[in-house]
């Protein structure tokens, strides 16, 4: 019992100098709620934020939002008080950054958006956003899905992001608006990835492998987090995706991806650079404290998509995340 | 010498509450602003939308059960409840979710207290199937109500004190009463403690469990409307880890899984410790990742020293008789 308590109050110790020593910097300190803190692509987002942000002299706090818009709420109403110099705001959903962002806009603390876009009610009043354009992202990934299915057409799976976010919601519209003009391509399965979780992605394509065995023709994945369990449950199944011939495009470019293009087993992925999101939505909230970009100015520090194949994969490994 | 025994069996007894103190002592020297009438006013709110459903889990672990659909429920009734105010107006959609809580309850106690069959899997059973209502319900979109008097209700305050937090004191207060004054509280501790014992004593055991889930199903729609309200906004995500946060707050208080003992009080306790402990470590500026490190390591801690002190209990009396 005495070395518990021992330990408790050790523990305790260690945490109050880390706070005062924390508590004494010079440089402007940022703090940022990152909604999917744990998802794949959001570490090296994470890691890119960060060592931009000393780059240019801004302490960065990154904490985890658990998908969660009461959560964020909670977050950012402490960092308010705590009397930060800035905010990045991940939203977990656009629907539930309404009270966030008006929260933020009373604070009178210079923010930023990043990669998801908050609720139309309220995206005007905010000072930008850095993100990709998801609907682009889904059309690009549609619109390979048209070009390579040809005039015979197919059956596409497309594994989502997790329900309810606005990469998710806004990927899938933008395949949806190209592949739906289209009558010989059919959608048989859709269903979201809790968490763009590559270990549920790959159980989900399990449930697709046993269900349709091979009997489709194209995929669509909302990102290569869960491409990458797409992949492995195809493997574990003894499918073999260049010779039954199924096509595969995600967006992200990360390793998995890339490792894909080139082994000639996955098509491509729309891209979608972490690191330059994480850069971008720093800047983005250096420029809002610098006084460059004000509310209302709802700019948009824009991510490039281009579609990375094996014609052009050399010029984007190592950017994706 | 008497003082000191005294101070020592208190301590022994109530190591949450102590453990609370220190860390209160800590975080208030070690991270600026902690103790300020507003910060303490935030980790009121922070632990008040889910505080209110802790209380009525209380009430089902003391009684024997738990019940892991709470959460699927919360996300459901958000957005049953933005979508139907949208759609026929606040009132009609208060009245229609409590009921589909309550109904959610009584379909959960039937299946456990009539047919016998275990809380684990009927629970876990019912949380998969509303997930699937609810993102069939709106095909996983979020939605929002964006109402600026239900916005500002459920973000106001009266005498200082948030209005979420008054949900969340007079549920407490009144769980605490039930519990401790009343028949049915008593009867609650007794079928928790030996069923059959309570069913000896002609205890309607059967009721009671049933009873168990339809509070806290009715209690999780009340919560789940005060998160809509705040939020602006319903979406199938809220709430996704209401059930483990819960049931920590509520074991960290000291109540015990087995059944059959635990308090209100004691789950106020906890759900406070927790909400101070989360609102500290965010104070301090620490990292997500080491927050969780600390966070569970001492959850690990407080809860080790709870249960020695248990075990050397019973011992001790185990010894003297």
């Amino acid at each position: 019992m005495k070395k518990l308590l021992a330990i408790l109050l050790a523990t305790m110790l260690v945490l109050a100098m880390a706070g005062s020593a924390m508590a004494e910097g010079g440089t402007r300190k940022v703090f940022f709620t990152n909604a999917f803190y744990t998802a794949p692509f959001c570490d090296p987002l994470n890691n890119a934020a960060t060592a931009y942000a000393q780059e240019n002299g801004v302490e960065l706090t990154i904490v985890d939002g658990q998908g969660d818009a009461s959560v964020q709420l909670d977050q950012i109403k402490t960092a308010i008080d705590q009397g930060y110099d800035g905010i990045i705001y991940f939203p977990a959903d656009a629907e539930g950054s309404i009270t966030i962002v008006n929260t933020l806009n009373e604070s009178g603390i210079p923010y930023a958006i990043i990669d998801s876009r908050v609720d139309a009610s309220v995206a005007d009043t905010i000072y930008g956003f850095a993100g990709p354009d998801n609907i682009q992202m889904g059309e690009a990934g549609g619109q390979a899905c048209v070009d390579l299915l040809g005039e015979e057409g197919g059956k596409v799976v497309c594994m989502m992001g997790a329900a309810g976010t606005d990469p998710a919601t806004n990927r899938q519209q933008g395949f949806v608006n190209i592949v739906s003009q289209h009558d010989n391509i059919e959608i048989i399965y859709a269903e979201n990835v809790e968490g763009w979780d590559t270990a549920i992605a790959m159980s989900q394509m399990q449930d697709v492998i046993t269900r349709f065995g091979d009997d489709y023709d194209f995929i669509w994945c909302h990102d290569d987090g869960i491409y990458q369990g797409v992949h492995q449950a195809l493997e574990a199944a003894g499918i073999d995706e260049a010779e039954s011939g199924i096509i595969s495009v995600g967006t992200g470019c990360n390793a998995a991806g890339v490792a894909g293009i080139r082994g000639g087993y996955h098509y491509g992925d729309v891209l979608h650079s972490a690191k330059e999101e994480g850069q971008l939505g720093v800047q983005l909230c250096i420029d809002a404290m610098d006084g460059k970009v004000k509310p209302g100015d709802a700019v948009w520090y824009k991510c490039s998509s281009p579609l990375v194949t094996i014609e052009n994969v050399d010029e984007f490994d190592g950017i994706g995340w | 010498m008497k003082k000191k025994r005294d101070f020592g069996s208190f301590v022994k007894s109530n190591i949450i509450i102590v453990a609370l103190a220190v860390f209160v002592l800590l975080f208030s020297v070690s991270a600026k602003g902690f103790l300020t009438v507003n910060n303490i006013t935030n980790i009121l709110l922070q632990i008040s939308t889910y505080g209110i459903v802790a209380f009525a889990m209380t009430i089902s672990i003391i009684g024997g059960e738990f019940d892991l659909s709470v959460s699927s429920l919360m996300g459901f009734i958000t957005l049953l409840f933005t979508d139907l105010a949208k759609k026929a107006g606040v009132f009609p959609a208060i009245l229609v979710c409590l009921a589909v809580g309550l109904l959610t309850g009584l379909l959960n106690g039937l299946m456990v207290s009539r047919l016998k069959m275990n809380a684990f899997v009927v629970t876990l059973g019912m949380m998969m199937f509303i997930k699937g209502l609810a993102l069939t319900y709106t095909g996983g979109r979020p939605n929002n109500f964006p109402n600026p008097a239900l916005n500002s209700f459920a973000n106001g305050s009266l005498l200082r004190i948030p209005t979420i937090t008054w949900f969340f004191l007079i549920t407490f207060l009144a769980v605490h009463l039930i519990l401790r004054y009343t028949r049915f509280g008593r009867n609650v501790y007794a079928t928790g403690g030996n069923p059959t014992v309570a069913r000896m004593a002609g205890v309607n055991v059967e009721f009671y469990k049933m009873m168990l889930f339809v509070i806290l199903g009715f209690v999780t729609s009340v919560s789940a409307i005060l998160m809509s309200m705040r939020l602006s906004a319903g979406n199938v995500l809220y709430g996704s880890d209401l059930t483990m946060s819960v049931i920590a707050g509520i074991v960290i208080g000291g109540t015990s899984m087995a059944g059959g003992s635990g308090s209100a009080v004691r789950t106020f306790w906890g759900t406070l410790f927790i909400g101070v402990l989360f609102n500290g470590l965010q104070r301090l500026e620490i990292q997500a990742s080491w927050q969780d490190v600390i966070k569970g390591a001492i959850l690990i801690m407080v809860i080790s020293m709870d249960t020695i002190m248990a075990q050397r209990k019973v011992r001790k009396t185990i010894v003297r008789d």
